[in-house]
């Protein structure tokens, strides 16, 4: 018997649902209304077999169940944390005038906040939606989400809050693609591929290299710690196969990261921002030893001649690109480069970056694009397509069946906001535009131009689309709905945000969360959402759905699976589900019927089985009382090992191999001109000069037309390097997804190489090398003082080998901010807001990227703030008071006593 | 002694010269069975000529007099949007498109039978709309009194069902 069966049969009061969220689907036991445990969903017999990989006179399956990352193991935790919202709140000091003026804007972020029942904090909500609407117009309302704080095809942002706001009319907030930046500006004017958003081709590409490749290049890239996005640890069992087979992994990072630790045969930590001389000294090693593939280059490359003499030092720079030259830069050894060079060229190697090959740190600075389009070529001189030489990351790539269509969360398709989920799709009337990591520029200084559609799948042309705030025949902005999660940690320059927050040009403020966060302490008001474990809903894991950006991102998974989000309890105290919070808005504006088209979120969740090709799997009570469904990687009984009863055989399209052998294409996703065998590029190969960047803007000076190193405007050899020397790398966190876990869930805080608790604050740690922490008097376990002139944040030390002694390494988005004294100019942060300190300036003037990786600091001891605890907690605690005197609490359930602390059932839960 | 103009071309290997009549031949034969339904004269000088940086106006007014010369097989169709390029005035329209080869190397260019995201009628009337192309199937809902009804529906593209759908506007 299994030990779900078990479970069961143990318990008539015990109820099992699934869910899924980033940290991959889950099984939640809940009893007597309490979720007690979450565990990972564990395959039974009547699930379809897995997958077999035959490689090197071995075999590999996976193992039947799903491999959830430490982050859905927190959402039981996190469901019950201390600072969920309870209830609608309303800002103490915030005056309803009628013009919208004098609402005491400057106390945002430290004013405390009384209850509110939800008919007076929603009728406010539609009184002033309606006072701004009469006043400026339609556009004067913007609203933006975070990603991935909830989980659910209804519940998602390009879903439900897009049909809420898309039917209102509001100026749209165009997102960044903040996590893979270079790759997104630079690599489409190197191999085409804007439709993946500068990503590569992932399919089939783990048995390709299981059974070809000899060498793998980990360029910037922490697969177990990213995880492929949302594709919890599957893809960690891959990496032990190929490492278990005799595949040399070499990790390049200037911090030795989690994955290199485990894995890496080599570990190389070049100087921050310098990743690009690294590679054209690569390059400069084979072109003058003659190891590229010089056939695949003339047949499929264009202007590579310029390029050769570029790295030679026959271009008009007159620098050779030599390894020594470059060792002076990344401060790699000459040597180190020269071996790196000859095993690449010498092995069939594949090379990635980042969590999906087309991603990570170092593409996300000042010369990130330049590093993006290197990377690429470097692929293409090596032949890439061939038998294990490609360009690919080892975070996604597994075997999947393309021809079960399931809609993915980004997928246009898979939407309530479109046909043909919604009869009636929602239309946006309002064209004007906003950028994120500008925001608060535009709001504070009432005016903004920028190029480019924040995400440019449509068209290379749309990132030269020239953008400006206020749009000619529009009213600026004067209403902020903040949805979900906190940029606060995210985005750049983070203080700038508190200030916007103050600004009056925002004369109202809502924020509609979970979890009181720190944006949602600067709004006017909260409306508390229930988390995605109490609503219903439908959803996949990893997926970004064909047609969505990064299309067929779930081939990072093992098992491809689809899951029915059952409640595993009701709506917490006085939180309520997003769908019904904005249905309430939208019937008192006036369109709650054309909302919800009269249907409930279940029956939403419904039409997404329906569209799909779910039901000829599964009927829709099937598939509520299984709670989920297994998509075998082929249908077909002939493909299966008659011995083992596992899928051998399934429809195979490694990535770019129709290209290396000059066919039409036939992977996945691929457009009409790829049919004609051509890249997406101008002249349809590897542009080693760029046609596209001399065509659109001859004159960029962060994207040169070749590709090539240039120093930061922020790094080692920059103004501020005298004062601030020391390079800030602040990875993708591997405690929290974005911002939405860090905060919440404390257990996080018990993992000392996430957080050390003093005084009853969780100080972030970063890791500094034995010798900056020897010269500056700092011990292991010290807090210390990362600052420059953007700001300071306080952070526990731990001395390491792992990084360089001219790097210091904390994870971004610690999800906390908490400035000492709050509203204060420059006062220091506790929470460990890292992107305090990195810049807000954007790549270049024609590229419209952060670059979180172009940061210089300076670090000393410090010592602790001696007052306890955070610093807001009285917030919420008055909110609480205030509920206990004025009435019982609104539920009767266990969830409510253990708040109330009548049956203190936390103990037992825990 | 006539003087004639030279072009001059700047391609990767070398700058080449040409006159109006072997410019003009040249494009002719880079046209010469496109299986594009859509072409203008960057495409002609990226991927034809593999031209190196823009093509010089005299160059580009010789692609596009000749493309409008072709008036048998390539129709001036005006401004376009192209993801590339942007706005292309004048782009052409491949005339022979519905009758050239689809098919290369064994692997079938479905994305050159079937426009992505355009509704078909099949030969029983049934309306459907193509949202979804890959490389050996298509998903397609069918679309009823103005909304889309009953699940997604499979449809092998190489069937003669697919064979005889026709292009509608709705």
């Amino acid at each position: 018997m299994s030990f779900e069966k078990a479970m069961r049969s143990d318990s008539k009061r015990e109820k099992i649902t699934r869910s899924v969220c980033v940290g991959g689907p889950m099984t939640l036991h809940t009893i007597d209304g309490v979720i007690r445990r979450v565990r990972p969903i564990v395959l039974t017999d009547d699930d379809a077999p897995g997958w077999v990989i035959k490689a090197r006179g071995k075999e590999y399956t996976p193992q039947r169940k799903m491999t959830m990352s430490l982050l859905g193991y927190c959402e039981r935790d996190k469901t019950y944390a201390y600072d969920r919202l309870k209830y609608p709140m309303i800002r103490e000091d915030f005056v309803e005038t009628p013009d919208g003026k004098n609402r005491n804007t400057e106390n945002r972020g430290k004013s405390g906040y009384r209850r509110a029942s939800w008919d007076e904090a929603l009728s406010l909500v539609a009184r002033e939606i309606k006072r701004l609407q009469k006043t400026y117009g339609k556009e004067t309302i913007t609203a933006c989400t975070s990603s991935h704080h909830s989980w659910g095809l209804v519940g998602y942002k390009i879903s439900l809050f897009k049909r809420f706001f898309s039917m209102m009319g509001y100026t749209r907030v165009a997102d960044n693609p903040d996590s893979w930046e270079g790759f997104h500006w630079g690599t489409p004017h190197t191999y085409g591929y804007y439709w993946r958003l500068g990503g590569p081709e992932p399919y089939d590409m783990l048995e390709m290299a299981m059974q070809n490749c000899e060498t793998m290049v980990c360029w910037s890239s922490d697969p177990d710690t990213s995880r492929g996005g949302y594709s919890a640890q599957e893809s960690a069992l891959w990496r032990w196969w190929m490492k278990e087979m005799g595949i040399q992994f070499i990790y390049i990072d200037p911090f030795n990261n989690y994955t290199s630790v485990k894995h890496a045969d080599k570990w190389i930590g070049p100087r921050m921002g310098t990743d690009a001389a690294l590679l054209e000294a690569i390059a400069y090693v084979w072109i003058t030893e003659g190891t590229y593939d010089k056939e695949y280059v003339k047949q499929h490359g264009h202007r590579f001649k310029e390029f050769e003499d570029h790295i030679l030092g026959r271009g008009p720079d007159g620098t050779p690109k030599t390894p020594k030259w470059a060792e002076e830069l990344t401060l790699v050894p000459a040597m180190d480069i020269k071996a790196i060079a000859r095993r690449w060229a010498s092995t069939p190697t594949t090379a990635g970056s980042g969590m999906r090959g087309g991603f990570g740190g170092a593409c996300r600075s000042a010369n990130g694009t330049e590093y993006a389009r290197l990377l690429v070529l470097l692929a293409a001189m090596q032949g890439m397509g061939k038998p294990g030489r490609n360009f690919w990351g080892p975070g996604c790539g597994g075997p999947m069946n393309y021809n079960f269509w399931f809609g993915g969360y980004s997928d246009p398709l898979a939407s309530i906001a479109n046909a043909p989920i919604a009869d009636h799709p929602a239309v946006n009337s309002v064209e004007q535009v906003l950028y994120r990591p500008n925001l608060p520029d535009a709001i504070l200084n009432g005016h903004y131009e920028w190029l480019g559609e924040g995400f440019c799948g449509g068209g290379v042309d749309l990132e030269f689309t020239r953008h400006v705030y206020p749009m000619p025949g529009y009213n600026k902005v004067h209403c902020f709905w903040r949805y979900g999660g906190s940029f606060f940690g995210t985005m750049l320059d983070t203080n700038k945000w508190a200030k916007m927050y103050k600004s009056p040009e925002l004369e109202f403020v809502v924020n509609q969360d979970i979890y009181f966060t720190p944006e949602t302490r600067h709004a006017d008001v909260i409306l508390p959402a229930c988390s995605n474990l109490e609503r219903t809903d439908i959803g996949e894991v990893g997926s970004s759905g064909i047609g969505g950006y990064c299309s067929h991102s779930e081939t990072g998974n093992s098992w491809q699976i689809i899951v029915y989000q059952d409640k595993a309890i009701e709506p917490l105290w006085d939180s309520r589900s997003d769908f019904w919070i904005f249905s309430q808005v939208a019937a008192r504006l006036g369109f709650g019927e054309e909302f919800t088209e009269g249907r409930t979120e279940e029956e939403w969740a419904k039409r997404f089985w329906q569209f799909s090709d779910l039901p000829k799997a599964m009927s829709w009570e099937d598939f509520k009382k299984k709670g989920y469904y297994i998509i075998p990687v082929s249908m077909k009984e002939e493909d299966r090992d008659p011995k083992t009863g596992l899928i051998e055989n399934w429809d195979r399209y490694p990535g770019f191999q129709w290209f290396a052998e000059n066919r039409p294409c036939d992977t996945m996703n691929h457009k009409v001109f790829q049919e004609e065998h051509l890249l997406g590029t101008f002249s349809g190969k590897f542009e080693f000069v760029s046609e596209s960047l001399l065509y659109w803007e001859p004159d960029d000076e962060a994207r040169r037309p070749i590709p090539q190193y240039q120093d930061s405007w922020e790094g080692h050899k920059s103004l501020t390097a005298d004062k601030y020397p020391y390079g800030l790398i602040s990875p993708h966190p591997r405690f929290d997804y974005h911002t939405h876990y860090n905060q919440h869930a404390k257990w996080l805080w018990e993992i000392p190489k996430n957080r050390v608790i003093i005084n009853g604050n969780p100080y972030l740690v970063c890791h500094i090398n034995h010798d900056t922490a020897e010269r500056k008097g700092i011990k292991d376990g010290d807090v210390v003082r990362l600052f420059n002139d953007r700001g300071s944040v306080l952070c526990v030390a731990r001395v390491t080998y792992r990084c360089n002694p001219e790097t210091i390494h904390a994870y971004t988005s610690s999800g906390i901010y908490n400035p000492i004294e709050y509203g204060k100019y420059m006062s220091w942060d506790k929470g460990g807001s890292i992107n305090v300190l990195t810049p807000g300036r954007l790549i270049g003037d024609y590229v419209p990227a952060m670059s979180p990786y172009s940061c210089n600091i300076e670090v000393e001891k410090a010592d602790p703030d001696p007052n306890f605890g955070q610093g807001w907690e009285h917030i919420l605690d008055a909110v609480d008071k205030q509920a206990l005197e004025t009435e019982r609490p609104i539920r009767t359930s266990a969830e409510a006593d253990l708040l109330f602390g009548e049956k203190d059932n936390r103990k037992e839960a825990v | 002694m006539e003087l004639v103009k030279k072009y001059l071309l700047r391609l990767p290997d070398e700058n080449v010269t040409m006159t109006k009549e072997e410019l003009s031949s040249r494009v002719k034969e880079i046209l010469k069975d496109h299986p594009s339904e859509f072409m203008n004269a960057y495409r002609v000088w990226y991927e034809g000529f593999e031209g190196c940086g823009m093509p010089g106006t005299d160059v580009y007014d010789v692609i596009v007099e000749t493309m409008r010369s072709m008036t048998e097989d390539w129709q001036d169709i005006g401004a376009m949007r192209w993801e590339k390029y942007g706005v292309v005035n004048p782009s052409f329209k491949n005339l022979h498109y519905a009758d050239m080869e689809k098919e290369r190397c064994g692997v079938p260019m479905l994305l050159h039978r079937f426009h992505l995201g355009a509704h078909y009628q099949g030969p029983d009337g049934r309306i459907f709309w193509i949202p979804v192309i890959e490389d050996y199937d298509m998903r397609c809902f069918e679309r009823k009194d103005g909304k889309y009804v009953g699940t997604m529906v499979e449809i092998d593209p190489n069937s003669e069902y697919a064979r005889q759908m026709v292009e509608v506007k709705v």
